[in-house]
């Protein structure tokens, strides 16, 4: 197929979702001259068609808008995400992402935790892991600044932190299951923080206050939850940054260890050739090592030590009615009272609790087994409106066997199929049932009269780590402390496949945060 | 199938409560889906004069897949059903443009907080 070749650009981004979108603005800002262009697979969320205003809301996350790809697909309608099949049968946690402008926070709970300086540092404090090339007070600043674009809900004066930015806003407000859960983390003199949310508690620039519609995993319509197509995006475009949607990249050009620019394919699969200067890849930890994978970009460490967070809930049952699927899901209380080592655990590391939501009616019945008859019904009246839910997520070490790797099979994209393998390791299964056996205290002193574990819980993907790591060693990583490939510099990964490792805390602040700390790196070096 | 054989297997399978959750045969939607199925399920069934949940046991165990597609097929349209919302305690709007009251945090919890600014910190 011959491909038309475009005018030369400085930056072509690949990827518009929470890493590229910070990137985006950040060089833009920093290097006006600049021609940055981004590629996005997908195409723009629509924030008043999403399905929380009509009937069929529940089925939305069923099918639709489930939060995993493969699901959507089986659904078989397009709503904004663009995806491809993932072959998953061998990984214990299936991938959950968004494919289009905004990336997975168009779909995210918004949950905005940082991660502790010792998340930088596990190999020289706790000799597992790696450290990372640069530390938490190195990263604070472009904490700051992120917190300030997406705009954060929450407290001042976490002790599991150093002191932090001023938050723009008051915290979320609770609910029953919050108020009971803070109060029984009290009791046993636990700590307990509202959540740093990236989601308006008041109007904010421009969006809309939260009104504790509840679903957020399908999308926000009051845009109350930030993504980044409506936090950096808006911002990015003002400034000069092109953003070309339906637009996958295919290859990326390499010639004499450089790259020359990017082959990608419009939505009637025509190609086009797109020079330029350096290629960010930003397309998650998937995304990103399908194509360098694709690309024959050589490193032995590419596509391995794919982290999650190992996943998995307690559920209490109450006798009194709590206030059910209202509220942000993600976004209430969590503790971090077992988060750093303690050996006397049995392992290194340690656990992120937090506080979650019920779900709606009809994905508690799809979940039930038996699935039909009198029991279940039974049981979803026994538990509907009268279960507090508590996740805990363990930390994940990078371990080679964990991977994202190509198949045989090409997609209908344009790029091989991608398979993901990953055993959970003893480790981390030691670390979650630590932090179950805590929720259950918990649930037990905030009331609850039964406790149910769902450990693993297989569909909480949503944390895609480590595939194109920073470091210094070529053998064992894929980029330096820059972001730029060791084996071809001037492509450079700007997403979450950079972290050597993940910390037990959601990583989309620190996405953002490195993002935007490799972009200005990377404006100076180009001014 | 005849209609009062498939408000039979809607019955079993969604068969409501004594406390006001309704029958399946009761939800519209549901029937509708049920009519509308194209599952090999109700050929097995059409071929029986009667049927009880014993058989829809047998009949899941020899065709897991395609009972519980039929089962989820059922699923759907009764929990999003207006009258089914309401047996269980919820409403029938959706989220959106609504949204839900909740509710602030207890007063009470302030001087813990405070108490807990006040730890030492815990991060390292
Ligand atoms: C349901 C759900 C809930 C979550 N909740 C939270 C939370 O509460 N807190 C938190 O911190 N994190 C959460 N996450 C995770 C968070 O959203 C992700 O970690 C983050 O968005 C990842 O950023 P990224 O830049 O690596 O990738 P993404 O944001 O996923 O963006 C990647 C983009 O690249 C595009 N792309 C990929 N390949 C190509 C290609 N070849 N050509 C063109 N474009 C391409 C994709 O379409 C996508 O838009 C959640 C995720 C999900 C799915
Ligand atoms: S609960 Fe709030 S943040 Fe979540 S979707 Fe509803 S309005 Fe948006």
């Amino acid at each position: 197929m011959t491909k038309k070749r475009l005018d030369p650009v400085d930056v072509v981004i690949i990827g518009a979702g929470c890493g590229g979108a910070a990137f985006a603005w950040q060089i833009k800002r920093d290097a006006r001259h600049l021609k940055v262009l981004c590629l996005e697979r997908g195409g723009w969320p629509d924030h008043e068609h999403m399905p929380a205003n009509g009937m069929r809301w529940q089925r939305a996350i069923l099918e639709d808008w489930a939060s995993n790809p493969n699901l959507r697909l089986k659904a078989g309608q397009y709503h904004g995400s663009h995806d491809h099949p993932i072959d998953e049968d061998n990984s214990v946690f299936k991938p959950l992402m968004w494919s289009g402008v905004g990336g997975s926070t168009v779909a995210w709970a918004a949950h905005f935790p940082r991660l502790h300086p010792s998340d930088f540092r596990t190999r020289t404090l706790d000799g597992v892991g790696d450290d990372w090339p640069f530390g938490y007070f190195d990263l604070e600043p472009w904490y700051d600044l992120n917190d300030e674009i997406m705009g954060v809900a929450g407290l001042n004066g976490d002790p599991a932190y150093p002191p932090k930015s001023k938050r723009a806003m008051p915290p979320l407000p609770f609910g029953a299951v919050a108020n009971r859960a803070a109060r029984a983390f009290s009791d046993l003199g636990w700590h307990w923080w509202p959540v740093d949310a990236a989601i308006n508690s008041t109007a904010h620039d421009g969006r809309a206050a939260c009104n504790h519609c509840g679903p957020c995993l399908i999308g926000c319509i009051p845009k109350a939850k930030a993504s980044v197509d409506l936090t950096y995006w808006p911002k990015a475009t003002a400034l000069g940054v092109e953003l070309r949607t339906s637009a996958i990249a295919r290859n990326i050009e390499i010639e004499a260890g450089r790259a020359t620019g990017v082959t990608y394919a419009d939505e009637h699969g025509k190609e086009y050739f797109q020079p330029a200067q350096a290629v960010i890849v930003a397309g998650n930890g998937i995304g990103t090592a399908r194509l360098l994978l694709a690309s024959g970009v050589e490193s032995p460490a590419l596509g391995r030590n794919l982290m999650f967070h190992p996943a998995a809930y307690v559920r209490g049952l109450f006798k009194e009615p709590l206030d059910g699927p209202v509220g942000p899901v993600g976004c209430s209380i969590y503790s971090h009272e077992f988060y750093e080592t303690d050996l006397s655990r049995g392992f290194e590391r340690g656990v992120h609790l937090q506080l979650s939501r019920e779900n709606a009616l009809l994905v508690q019945a799809s979940r039930l087994s038996p699935l039909w008859g009198y029991q279940p019904q039974a049981q979803l009246r026994e538990e509907f409106l009268h279960t507090m839910p508590i996740l805990v997520l363990a930390e994940d070490l990078p371990e080679a066997h964990n991977r994202v790797s190509l198949t045989r099979e090409a997609q209908r994209d344009g790029l091989p199929g991608v398979k993901l393998d990953y055993t959970m390791s003893e480790r981390a299964r030691k670390s979650l049932d630590f932090g179950l056996a805590r929720a259950e205290e918990v649930l037990r002193a905030a009331g609850a009269y039964r406790t149910i574990r769902v450990s693993p819980a297989p569909l909480t993907g949503w944390h895609l780590l480590g595939t194109a790591r920073m470091g210094t060693d070529p053998e064992t990583s894929v980029t330096d402390a820059r972001g730029r490939c060791h084996k071809v510099p001037n492509i450079l990964v700007a997403d979450g496949s950079l972290f050597p490792t993940v910390g037990a805390a959601n990583p989309a602040s620190t996405i953002g945060a490195v993002a935007l700390k490799l972009a200005a790196r990377l404006a100076e070096d180009m001014t | 199938m005849t209609p009062s054989r498939l408000g039979l297997l809607a019955d079993l399978i969604l068969p409501g409560d004594a406390a006001g959750l309704p029958r399946g045969s009761l939800i519209p939607e549901v029937m509708l889906a049920l009519a509308g199925s194209a599952s090999p399920i109700k050929g097995l069934l059409g071929e029986r004069f009667d049927f009880a949940e014993k058989d829809l046991r047998l009949i899941e165990q020899s065709h897991p897949a395609e009972f519980r597609e039929l089962v989820m097929s059922l699923i759907k349209p009764y929990y999003e059903s207006g009258k089914v919302l309401e047996a269980m305690g919820w409403r029938s709007a959706p989220p959106q443009p609504l949204g839900h009251r909740i509710a602030a945090m207890d007063e009470a919890l302030a001087a813990e907080l405070a108490r807990i600014a006040e730890r030492k910190r815990i991060w390292r």
